[in-house]
C-alpha cells in the first residue's frame, strides 16, 4: 500500500519537507513563550527559493536574515530574494559561520545541506565545531542532511575513519544500513556537538530530530544552547515533537492522499483516533501473538473507514495533519 | 612578654588547588592506571592480571587485580602528600607520590577505596568537602579487617569516584573523550597490555597497538644499547616501508617514540625535543628540521630504570624533562643512531629535496604587498575592535600543466640529436609541439 507510483507523484513538491518546516516553525513559536525571538537573526542556506526565510519572517517576524551559498550564480541568488532586507553572502557555510558575529546577536541557524552526509561529513563536523563553541545563550540551530548510507565497499572505512565520534553501541557495521544510518548520523553529530561544547559557556542540548523522505532520506537535528537548567526543564515538555533523548528520531511520513480522502479524514479526526485506540486495545487484549497485531488492527480499521489506508499511514496523518501542505494549481 | 607562634601550615584548599590545576583529566586517569601497573611491577607477577575502568558522567572507577595495597603502605604512604621514595629496586613510574591524590581530587567529591592485598581488607570512604573543612586534621579514617579473600579471588584495589565535578562529568560523559582515551591507552600501555595486563573500558577489552621493527637481508636497523646513570638504554632506528599506509593516529607512524619503564611518553615526535632542530645536511650534531621527506624514518627509544627519578620525565609523564642530565646523554645517542638513516634519505631523495627546497625558497620569499607603506604604531593605540583589511591579492591561476615521464636513454639521444637541441626540457617541448602540429 505504499510503493505505488501515484504515491510518489508529489516528489517535486516535497510535502514531507514542508511538514518538517512547519513543525520547526511551530516549535519556534512555542519558544516565544520563554525567549524574545523577535530580536534574533536568522542565518541559513535559502537556496533560490528562500522557503525557510519566508516562513521565518512571516510567522516569527524576524528581520535580520542572512542567506549564504557558495554557488557561482550569485546574481540568481540575489534576484530571487523574496525580501530586499535579506542579506545574501556568497560563501561556503563554514566560512560564513566563522565570521558571523555570534556575540553581538542571538541567532537561529538552519543549515540545510545540499548533499549527502557521507560526502559532506568533514564540512558538517567543521560547522558543528563552530556552532558548539560560539552559540550564544538561547541560540537555536538546525542541521538537515541527506542520510543516504555509504556504498557497500565504503561502509567499513566509514566506521573506521569516524570511529572517534561514534559511541561504542553504534560501531557495528549494521548501523550503516539505510534504515539505521540516520541513527548513526545522529550519534556522530550529537557526539561532536557534546565534545566541542565541553568548555563553552552555553550548554548544548539536542531538542528534536526528524527523518523524512520525499525521495532521498533526510535527517534533521535541532539543538538549543543554554546553561539555564530551569529553562531546559520548561522546554522539555513544551512541544509534542521535542525530545532530549539522544537516540530518538521522529519519523515524518505523510500519506499521499486525494483531496476527497483528506476531506474525509479531516472531518473524522476524533472518530478515527478513537477507532485506532479501540482497535488497538481490542487486538492487544484478544490476540497473544504480537506479530499478528499490526495486520489485525489494519483489517479492523479498514472495515470502519470508507477507504483503505495502512495503520502507519493513518497514524502519520493523525500526527501531522496540522502541518500538511495543500497544493493547488494556480495561475500567476 | 610571652612566646606565640605563627601558623604556616597549609590549607587543604590550597593543596588541592595546586595539585589539580596542572594536570589534564586524561593525564590524571593515566596516573591511576600507572599506579596499578606499578603495583603489578612491584609484586613481580609473571602471570597476566587486569585493570577494568568504568567511566560515565556519574562515576569513575578503576579496579585492578595487581596485588592490592599493603596495610602499612595504605596507612603511611598512599594518601600522604609527597610520599616516601619507592624502594628503588623495580622499574616503576610513580615518582612524587601525588598521582593518586591529584587524580581523585580533580575528579570528584566522593572517593571510595577498597583494597585487598591477600593479608588485609581495607575500606576508605572520603567525603572531600567535609574533609576539607578542618585544616588541622589531615588524617583520613578507614576500616580494616583480616583477609577473607576467596581462593579464586586475586588481591585487588578498587577506587570509585562519584559526585563528579560538573566539568569532569561533562567530559566523562562525552563519547569522543572516551574514544580519545581508548586511543591513548592503546598507545601508552601497548607494551604493558601486550605482555602483562589486560585493560578494559566499560566492559570492552582494549587492543594494544602493535610495535615492530622491519628488517630483511638488505635493510638493517641502527641499534644502540647503552647504560647511563642507572638507565638501561635501547635505541632502534629504521626505515619503515609502510610509510603513508599507517593509520593517522597510530603509534610509531613517524619520528620518535620514547618509552620509559615500558610506558609511552612521546609518540611520533618530530620536534626539537627529539633533536629535529634544523641543522644542515653537513651538521651531524643534530637532526634536520622535520620534513615530509623523513616520513619513513622511525626511531624507538626504550629507557628502563629502577629509580624513576633518573628518567628524563616531567611529573605528568607527558614530556621529556630537558633539564635532567640523562636527557642530553640519551639525545646524543638518538642523533647518533638516526644520522645514518637521515643521510641515507638525503641521498635517496636528493632530487625531491632540491625540488622541495626550491618551492620552500619561493614560499619564503616575501611577496610585494601593494600600497603597503606602514608606519609602526604602539600597541596601546589600538583600543577598539577592528577587522583585518588588505587589498585583494593578485591570484595568478596557472593555465599550464607540467608533464614528467621517463624514456630509454638511447632513443632519447637519437631524438635529441635529430631535433638538434641540448636539454631534456627542449626535447619534451619539441616532441609535444610536433604532436600538436601533426595530430590536432
Amino acid at each position: 500500500m505504499s510503493d505505488n507510483s501515484f504515491e510518489k507523484i508529489n516528489y517535486y513538491l516535497r510535502p514531507n519537507k514542508q511538514v518538517e518546516r512547519k513543525i520547526l516553525i511551530d516549535i519556534l513559536l512555542h519558544f516565544r513563550k520563554y525567549i524574545d525571538l523577535n530580536r534574533f537573526s536568522y542565518i541559513g542556506m535559502g537556496s533560490i527559493y528562500y522557503y525557510d526565510f519566508i516562513l521565518i519572517h512571516r510567522f516569527l517576524g524576524l528581520k535580520n536574515l542572512i542567506s549564504f551559498d557558495d554557488a557561482k550564480t550569485i546574481k540568481r541568488f540575489k534576484f530571487n530574494k523574496p525580501y530586499d532586507f535579506i542579506d545574501f553572502q556568497s560563501e561556503f557555510s563554514t566560512d560564513y559561520l566563522a565570521k558571523h558575529p555570534w556575540q553581538e546577536t542571538n541567532t537561529i541557524t538552519w543549515l540545510d545541506y545540499d548533499g549527502s552526509f557521507c560526502d559532506y561529513i568533514d564540512s558538517i563536523i567543521n560547522d558543528i565545531k563552530i556552532l558548539a563553541k560560539n552559540c550564544n545563550n538561547h541560540d537555536l540551530a538546525f542541521l538537515t542532511i541527506n542520510c543516504f548510507p555509504p556504498k557497500e565497499r565504503a561502509k567499513k572505512d566509514f566506521i573506521e575513519n569516524y570511529k572517534r565520534f561514534i559511541s561504542p553501541e553504534y560501531l557495528d557495521i549494521e548501523w550503516t544500513k539505510s534504515d539505521n544510518f540516520p541513527y548513526l548520523i545522529q550519534n556522530i553529530m550529537n557526539n561532536v556537538f557534546i565534545n566541542e561544547n565541553l568548555y563553552a559557556e552555553n550548554k548544548y542540548t539536542k531538542i528534536c530530530s526528524f527523518l523524512y523522505r520525499d525521495g532521498a532520506p533526510m535527517y534533521t537535528l535541532g539543538c538549543f544552547f543554554t546553561s539555564e537548567e530551569p529553562l531546559l526543564n520548561e522546554i522539555k515538555d513544551m512541544h509534542e515533537y521535542i525530545s532530549f533523548d539522544p537516540k530518538h528520531i521522529h519519523n515524518i511520513l505523510i500519506p499521499q492522499i486525494t483531496y476527497k480522502e483528506k476531506h474525509y479524514l479531516d472531518n473524522n479526526i476524533l472518530q478515527i483516533k478513537e477507532w485506532v485506540d479501540v482497535c488497538t486495545e481490542l487486538v492487544i487484549l484478544n490476540e497473544p501473538d504480537q506479530s499478528l497485531h499490526e495486520d489485525m488492527i489494519q483489517k479492523m480499521l479498514n472495515e470502519e473507514m470508507d477507504f483503505e489506508l495502512s495503520t502507519k499511514q493513518i497514524n502519520n496523518y493523525l500526527q501531522h495533519y496540522r502541518f500538511m501542505p495543500q497544493y493547488f494549481e494556480g495561475i500567476i | 612578654m610571652h612566646e606565640e607562634s605563627i601558623t604556616v601550615s597549609p590549607t587543604k584548599r590550597l593543596f588541592i588547588s595546586i595539585l589539580t590545576q596542572d594536570i589534564t583529566l586524561e593525564a590524571g586517569i593515566l596516573d591511576l592506571i600507572d599506579n596499578s601497573v606499578d603495583s603489578y611491577t612491584r609484586k613481580r607477577y609473571a602471570e597476566r592480571r587486569k585493570i577494568d575502568l568504568i567511566i560515565n558522567h556519574k562515576e569513575f572507577s578503576i579496579f585492578d587485580t595487581c596485588g592490592g595495597i599493603q596495610l602499612d603502605i595504605l596507612k603511611e604512604q598512599v594518601f600522604r602528600f609527597g610520599s616516601k621514595v619507592d624502594s628503588l629496586d623495580n622499574p616503576t613510574l610513580g615518582m612524587y607520590g601525588i598521582g593518586l591524590k591529584r587524580s581523585i581530587f580533580k575528579m570528584g567529591d566522593n572517593v571510595k577505596l577498597e583494597t585487598h592485598d591477600g593479608e588485609d581488607y581495607s575500606l576508605m570512604n572520603l567525603d572531600v568537602p567535609q574533609w576539607q573543612q578542618n585544616d588541622n586534621v589531615w588524617d583520613i579514617p578507614f576500616e580494616t579487617e583480616k583477609s577473607n579473600l576467596q581462593p579464586n579471588q586475586k588481591p585487588f584495589t578498587k577506587i570509585t569516584i562519584s559526585r563528579l565535578h560538573k566539568e569532569i562529568a561533562a567530559q566523562l560523559g562525552s563519547a569522543v573523550f572516551i574514544n580519545d582515551l581508548i586511543e591513548k591507552i592503546k598507545k601508552t600501555y601497548c607494551l604493558i597490555i601486550k605482555d602483562h595486563i589486560d585493560v578494559s573500558l566499560n566492559g570492552s577489552l582494549i587492543e594494544p597497538y602493535d610495535l615492530y621493527v622491519p628488517e630483511d637481508e638488505n635493510y638493517k636497523p641502527s641499534v644502540i644499547i647503552d647504560h647511563y646513570n642507572g638507565i638501561d638504554i635501547r635505541i632502534i632506528c629504521f626505515i619503515d616501508p609502510s610509510q603513508g599506509t599507517r593509520l593517522k593516529h597510530a603509534i610509531n607512524a613517524k619520528g620518535w617514540n620514547v618509552f620509559c619503564n615500558k610506558r609511552l611518553i612521546l609518540s611520533n615526535d618530530v620536534t626539537e625535543l627529539t633533536g629535529w632542530k634544523g641543522g644542515s645536511a653537513e651538521d651531524k650534531s643534530t637532526l634536520p628540521k622535520s620534513h615530509q621527506l623523513f616520513n619513513e624514518f622511525r626511531g624507538m627509544v626504550f629507557l628502563e630504570a629502577n629509580n624513576p627519578f633518573n628518567l628524563p620525565l616531567n611529573t605528568s609523564k607527558t614530556q621529556l624533562n630537558t633539564e635532567n642530565p640523562s636527557y642530553h646523554y640519551i639525545l646524543r645517542l638518538m642523533i647518533k643512531a638516526a644520522r645514518p638513516i637521515i643521510d641515507y634519505i638525503y641521498l635517496k631523495k636528493n632530487k625531491q629535496k632540491q625540488e622541495i627546497e626550491a618551492i620552500e625558497e619561493e614560499v619564503n620569499t616575501p611577496t610585494d604587498n601593494d600600497n603597503y607603506n606602514p608606519q609602526n604604531q604602539a600597541y596601546t593605540t589600538f583600543n577598539t575592535n577592528t577587522v583585518f583589511a588588505a587589498p585583494k591579492p593578485n591570484i595568478i591561476i596557472s593555465t599550464t600543466v607540467r608533464i614528467g615521464y621517463s624514456v630509454e636513454k638511447e632513443i632519447f639521444e637519437k631524438v635529441r640529436r635529430n631535433l638538434a637541441v641540448k636539454t631534456n626540457k627542449e626535447v619534451g617541448l619539441k616532441t609535444f609541439e610536433y604532436y600538436i602540429s601533426m595530430e590536432l
